[in-house]
């Protein structure tokens, strides 16, 4: 895992089924679905349309399956060409554009963009920041990318800071990678801001932390002090749909297999079927005493073998499955705190919060301050689950 | 790379779990424990391992008569205890340091009181038993063998009513048995204290392996040397004798009786040394170190509370 250079390949050369999923309580949005069942669509062509996001088949198919969250399309071949998608001009209404090409924040949120863009636009962002900081255990594509996709990340960067008038833009990335990537980062023509390599220094949070020099209170979002920040991929794929026309169909993604010591960028449709990626990818099934993670080992979460690939996919991971918790009592011993990037007390928390439903108001600041990144977890010797503690406080 | 299911997040985990850091903080008592058996007597080996047990046989009673389960004893009694073992002198009988571990353990240790409030570092308590029942044993360093002297008192005492100090060196070979004034054998305190210099190192260890918290013990030793700059006793002398060395390493970094913030610990080893001196330069008690972390034990809550809100407030 550590090469310098990472290659970015794209193994899926036939698909037998997409499924999407356009409920609003993964897109966190209204869409309306655009095709019927039977109905044979191409290449890029819009199946669900909203104010602020849309969907579109990564495949020429036909669509086989509409439920109430769900619209599957089954591959078939085809001489069609792509779908001619009449996309807003980006300099008139950014949010717009956004919607239409189906942009969503690829870091892992696949929070709608033009939501974002818009209150970008409202509240006149001085400073694009491209997040390259991917502080995950293992993931690589963020590095990838800027190794070998650099032309799109830096279209997207071009045209969206035009698009929004922003006079800066500045790259932030590990100092690993950086020195890594001497070369790159010296040529970008961005300004670096070198982020420590721990994680998990690429939260936004901490990412405009190291921008502004200042600490800013949980509820404080960047565009309100004239940030803009945007991870890699969804610059890339921005940056896709400015030179090649695409919307976004495809998305990089690292997959790790054999205990974290194989891995391989790769490219794949959107809604793609999570067996046929790895099957494609590892060249072999999952065993049943492995286990899948989509989104890194911290913050990411089980999946199925049968789930489809979403645009915040930003990697899969195959790790040996132990079905026992070997969880002991809290010895207090205050490595959590230590771990915390937000210095806040995860194990005070939990206390508390097994004490009593009726929290005090300091505690209630550190529930809604922590951003669950897990770094307690990882970093307690007894195996509690202070995340999922804290995450239950603050549903 | 241990993984577990059904969590919300974190697939991944520090190697350092409960039982590694339990583990490696027995191997470190066990430095102090050789040296003493190999400089000074060889028969408290024997005696250390005779004080384990006894641990380990009341945690097999207690969990039959609590739970009427045959449970495995946890290292951490066995730390207990040999921490107790270590820190009392050798001529101790038996029956009272039994006693002792009696109070360690179904006192403080087994009851899980982590979060009830105060917890008293359980081998200070089957300590201040011991020392409740015998003071006087507990005040004799003599060691156990044939003696060509008489004893005296630890070289902090010495210090203390003559203005004598031992040689530096002492503290780094554990040879301390020269004739004072060629009347008296100077023996230093409880095996435990017998080499600060290579508990100091084993303590350096287990700061770098990250199995202690460096704050406290940091604080307390420099609260300390700061108090006897302004009382002008030699530094080096100072914090090398007596207890300090070894209950900074092994005391002070205990988690469930200190402080959990990393701001509070650093207050509460500040005052752990200012209450130690203050004990040995202003009050006729001995024992200025079991007193003081006793006392840091009852005032951990809340110096956690008052860090732990301010902290809050700037967040």
């Amino acid at each position: 895992m550590k090469s310098n250079s990472y290659t970015i390949e794209e193994p899926l050369k036939a698909l037998s089924q997409l499924t999407f999923n356009y409920s609003r309580d993964k897109l966190r949005t209204d869409v309306a679905v655009a095709v019927n069942i039977e109905q044979q669509v191409v290449k890029g062509e819009p199946i669900c349309v909203g104010e602020y996001l849309s969907i579109h088949s990564p495949v020429c198919g036909t669509v086989t399956n509409i439920s109430d969250t769900e619209i599957t399309i089954s591959q078939r071949d085809c001489t069609e060409e792509p779908y001619n998608l009449q996309l807003p001009k980006i300099k008139d209404d950014v949010a717009k554009y956004a919607a239409a090409i189906g942009l969503v924040g690829m870091g892992g949120s696949m929070f709608p963009s033009a939501i974002k863009l818009k209150a970008a636009k409202e509240s006149k962002v001085h400073t694009l920041i491209i997040n390259a900081v991917e502080c995950e255990p293992y993931i690589t594509v963020d590095e990838a990318l800027l190794q070998n996709e650099l032309q799109y990340i830096q279209a997207g960067a071009k045209v969206l800071s035009e698009a929004l008038n922003i006079k800066d833009v500045q790259i932030a990335a590990q100092k690993q990678v950086i020195k890594r990537n001497n070369e790159l980062f010296k040529n970008i023509g961005y300004k670096v801001l070198q982020m420590p390599t721990k994680y998990p220094t690429g939260a936004e949070r901490l990412i405009l932390k190291k921008a502004t020099g200042k600490n800013h209170s949980a509820s404080t979002l960047p565009f309100q002090v004239g940030y803009l920040i945007n991870n890699v991929t969804t610059l890339w794929a921005l940056g896709k749909s400015i030179l090649d026309g695409s919307p976004v169909i495809n998305r990089p993604l690292t997959v790790i297999w054999d205990n974290n010591s194989s891995y391989k960028n790769i490219i794949v449709p959107v809604g793609a079927n999570i067996s046929e990626v790895l099957r494609a990818t590892i060249g072999r099934d999952v065993y049943d005493s492995e286990l899948i993670i989509a989104g890194g080992l911290m913050m990411g979460h089980e999946v199925d073998i049968n789930s489809n690939i979403q645009k915040g996919t930003n990697a899969l991971f195959i790790i040996k499955r132990i079905d026992h918790e070997n969880v002991e009592a809290c010895k207090k011993c205050g490595r959590c705190v230590e771990a915390c990037p937000l210095n806040l007390s995860p194990t005070t928390i939990v206390h508390q919060l097994k004490q009593s439903n009726k929290v005090g108001k300091y505690i209630q600041k550190h529930i809604d301050t922590c951003f669950l990144c897990g770094a307690c977890n990882a970093s307690c010797p007894s195996r509690i689950n202070l995340v999922k503690h804290i995450k239950e406080a603050k549903r | 790379m241990s993984i577990y299911t059904k969590r919300v997040a974190s697939y991944m985990y520090t190697s350092l779990t409960d039982n590694r850091i339990s583990l490696l903080t027995f191997i470190a008592m066990l430095v102090p424990t050789i040296a003493y058996s190999i400089i000074i007597d060889s028969n408290f080996l024997l005696r250390f391992a005779i004080i384990i047990s006894m641990g380990v046989g009341v945690e097999f009673i207690y969990h039959i008569l609590n739970s009427g389960e045959f449970k495995a004893p946890r290292i951490g009694t066995a730390i207990s205890t040999g921490l107790l073992a270590l820190s009392i002198p050798v001529n101790i009988p038996y029956i009272y340091v039994f006693s002792g571990v009696i109070v360690t353990l179904l006192l403080i240790k087994l009851p899980d009181t982590t979060y009830s409030g105060i917890t008293f570092n359980p081998m200070l308590v089957g300590r201040l038993f011991i020392f409740m029942c015998c003071g006087e044993m507990i005040m004799d360093w003599t060691p156990a063998g044939d003696l060509d002297g008489l004893t005296a008192a630890t070289p902090l005492a010495l210090f203390a009513e003559e203005g004598a100090t031992v040689p530096i060196m002492s503290f780094i070979t554990g040879t301390f048995n020269t004739n004072w004034e060629d009347m008296y054998l100077i023996v230093p305190s409880s095996p435990g204290e017998i080499l600060p210099v290579l508990t100091l190192f084993t303590g350096a260890i287990l700061v770098f392996l990250k199995v202690i918290d460096w704050r406290l013990p940091i604080a307390f030793l420099c609260s300390t040397a700061v108090w006897f700059i302004a009382t002008g006793t030699p530094v080096i002398f100072g914090l090398l004798s007596g207890g300090i060395i070894f209950s900074a390493v092994f005391i002070a970094t205990c988690p469930t009786t200190t402080p959990i913030e990393p701001k509070a610990r650093i207050i509460a080893g500040v005052l752990v040394g200012i209450i130690n001196c203050a004990i040995r330069d202003m009050t006729y008690y001995p024992e200025g170190i079991m007193y003081s972390f006793l006392i840091i034990n009852i005032l951990s809550p809340t110096i956690d509370r008052i860090v732990f809100s301010y902290k809050s407030r700037k967040i």
